[in-house]
């Protein structure tokens, strides 16, 4: 009270100002972790998606943190010789898949062992990569990066070689608060660029919301995908996150699922795939083996191999050729242009 | 002289203003009662001979006949709570330790700010609890830079041994065993009753709770490093035995 009355009656100039300087410093000074003082989410769900699964708190998204988490994905200086960066093998003219090529090059040009899958929507998944060994989405970036025919790097090496970088201790203080930068932020950092990725304005996020109609051909395709296909690759998301066999194979050069959980069960099973923006991220399955999606149909159709684990929704569908046609034409109307040509992603 | 002395007085109180401004936020409810500190001391044994363990140094494995030189052990401790006289629990916050013997007294952990008294027991989880495991990034102790986590499939790696042995094919020998999932879940909680010696936790003074743990034990059902030297890639039988084959074994020792 004191401090109040002597501000107002006493001295009007310099040292009023200077008084009110102090108590305002007080003020601000407990604003330790910026961070979470951010309240203003910049990730809006679609409508007619349900609640997303990837949800911290603190880590709330912002225009900063994203812009930050893209910088870095799209840096050589995660692999071990700054040759490779997310951005080299998920392109966003390819839906951020790896431009139609069936297995991807790695440092030292190494070849993978799976096709570079789509990055789209992976805010919704409890898990990730084709045989699900990734459980968070905070921890997706330490796989790539670690592995040896993909960056070759350490998380170790890659947090030293950011904090000698001036540049992004500036960037990591404008977002988390602090120069000294730790694997937390970074993941933090990653995770707010994947989050952002969000694609949900195709002709069927139209149609569903009422923006426009489907064609006759696309309404009866529609019909056949949600009698045969919808079971696996559920709306709105085009998958339900579960692990299949499909039938592509009856010995295994790849375990798939069973990689992770040593269970026979889960031989040969892999992550059922969303079905959007198809036109874009050829070519398919784990391996990247069929190059169109006439020819994935006319594997469902007369092509699946029986065996112990293959899922129980699969028999040869033997569509007719009106049936096959009728499909991709729904399928395409799962492609998202806006999402290939959203600047907002762009390095 | 007058100008001089009220502007005193301002900027005195102002400091006083921005000194104390933040306590409110910074005060935990029981940094207000007395507290104190107590360790708990890992000693580690080597089988059940007369053979301290040490790090460095070529030690022989009483069943597998195995030489070892051990490099690197680390292993993770969680959820350290003590029981007070009445029954009830105190547990810690974030109570998450990775011990590590290539440290200088990286055998001990201090656990901090506990309520004055008597306490009866000790229990502890090793290993990283489950939840964990799937809840992102972390930092201390659960900071992925730690060298502890598989990053193709996701989770902490529990325990780190490795070394070099001449019974090894290549003369070294790497062991990374984790699992929070069943059937391979090598994750145990572990309960030590003090008997009839308390754990006194008081401002004035700090008290070591003693507890062994046998590395020999991980070899003991799993076998000579001539037939394997090496698993580290993820959980799985074998490794959910030799963390059991270890974690089973800790032991509380004494207190002083």
């Amino acid at each position: 009270m004191k401090v109040l009355i002597s501000l107002f009656s006493w001295e009007r100039n310099t040292l009023n100002l200077l008084g009110w300087g102090v108590l305002l410093l007080s003020l601000i000074s407990c604003n330790q972790d910026p961070i979470l003082e951010t309240t203003n989410d910049y990730f809006i769900t679609p409508t007619h998606f349900p609640e997303r699964v990837y949800q911290n708190e603190n880590n709330v998204l912002n225009k900063e943190g994203i812009a930050l988490g893209k910088k870095l994905f799209f840096d050589p200086i995660l692999s071990i010789d700054s040759t490779i960066s997310c951005g080299s093998c998920h392109s966003q003219d390819y839906a951020f898949a790896d431009n139609g090529k069936p297995l991807s090059v790695g440092v030292r040009g190494q070849i993978g062992i799976r096709n570079s899958p789509p990055l789209f929507n992976l805010a919704w998944y409890k898990n990730f990569m084709w045989d699900g060994g990734v459980k968070h989405l905070e921890f997706i970036p330490l796989a790539p990066i670690e592995l040896d025919i993909e960056m070759d790097e350490s998380i170790q090496n890659v947090i030293q070689k950011l904090n000698r970088n001036i540049e992004y201790q500036n960037d990591f203080e404008a977002v988390f608060g602090t120069k000294e930068i730790s694997d937390k932020e970074f993941l933090f950092a990653m995770a707010q660029y994947m989050t952002a990725l969000v694609s949900a304005d195709s002709k069927y996020d139209q149609m569903i919301q009422g923006e426009t109609t489907f064609s006759s051909e696309e309404n009866r395709g529609y019909q056949l995908y949600q009698s045969e296909c919808s079971s696996c690759h559920t709306e709105p998301l085009f998958t339900n996150s579960s692990f299949k066999n499909n039938g592509l194979d009856s010995v295994y050069s790849d375990l798939g699922r069973k990689r992770i959980t040593l269970n026979d069960a889960d031989l040969g099973k892999f992550k059922v795939p969303s079905l959007r923006n198809l036109s874009y991220t050829y070519p398919y399955m784990h391996d990247g083996r069929f190059v169109s999606m006439e020819q994935v149909i006319e594997h469902y159709s007369k092509n699946i191999l029986d065996s112990k684990t293959l899922s129980s929704e699969l028999i040869n569908k033997n569509f007719t050729a009106q049936e096959k046609a009728d499909i991709v034409a729904f399928l395409k109307t799962l492609d998202d242009e806006s999402f290939l040509t959203n600047m907002e992603y762009r390095p | 002289m007058k100008q001089i002395k009220l502007f005193s007085i301002l900027i005195l109180t102002a400091l006083i203003t921005f000194m104390s401004s933040c306590k409110d936020k910074d005060e935990d409810p029981i940094a207000e009662a007395q507290t104190g500190t107590f360790n708990i001391e890992f000693n580690h044994i080597w089988g059940m001979g007369s053979v301290p363990f040490q790090m460095n140094t070529m030690i022989y494995h009483p069943k597998t006949k195995d030489s070892m030189e051990f490099t690197k052990v680390k292993y993770y401790i969680s959820n350290v709570q003590l029981q007070k006289e009445d029954g009830t629990w105190w547990a810690e916050d974030e109570s998450y330790y990775l011990v590590d013997l290539s440290e200088t007294d990286g055998n001990i952990l201090n656990i901090m700010n506990v309520p004055e008294g008597n306490y009866k027991a000790l229990r502890f989880t090793h290993g990283v609890d489950s939840l964990r495991n799937f809840s992102g990034a972390q930092v201390g102790a659960l900071s992925v830079l730690n060298g502890m986590f598989w990053s193709w499939n996701s989770g902490y790696i529990m325990i780190k041994l490795e070394g070099n042995s001449p019974q090894a094919d290549d003369g070294t020998f790497r062991f990374h065993l984790g699992g929070y999932e069943e059937p391979n879940n090598v994750v145990t909680d572990k309960e030590f009753d003090f008997g009839s010696s308390n754990l006194i936790v008081s401002p004035t003074e700090t008290h070591n709770v003693k507890v062994v743990v046998n590395p020999a034990r991980a070899w003991h059902n799993a076998g000579t490093l001539t037939d394997m030297r090496d698993k580290i890639h993820m959980p799985g039988d074998t490794a959910t035995m030799m963390a059991k084959d270890i974690f089973g074994f800790t032991a509380f020792e004494s207190i002083d």
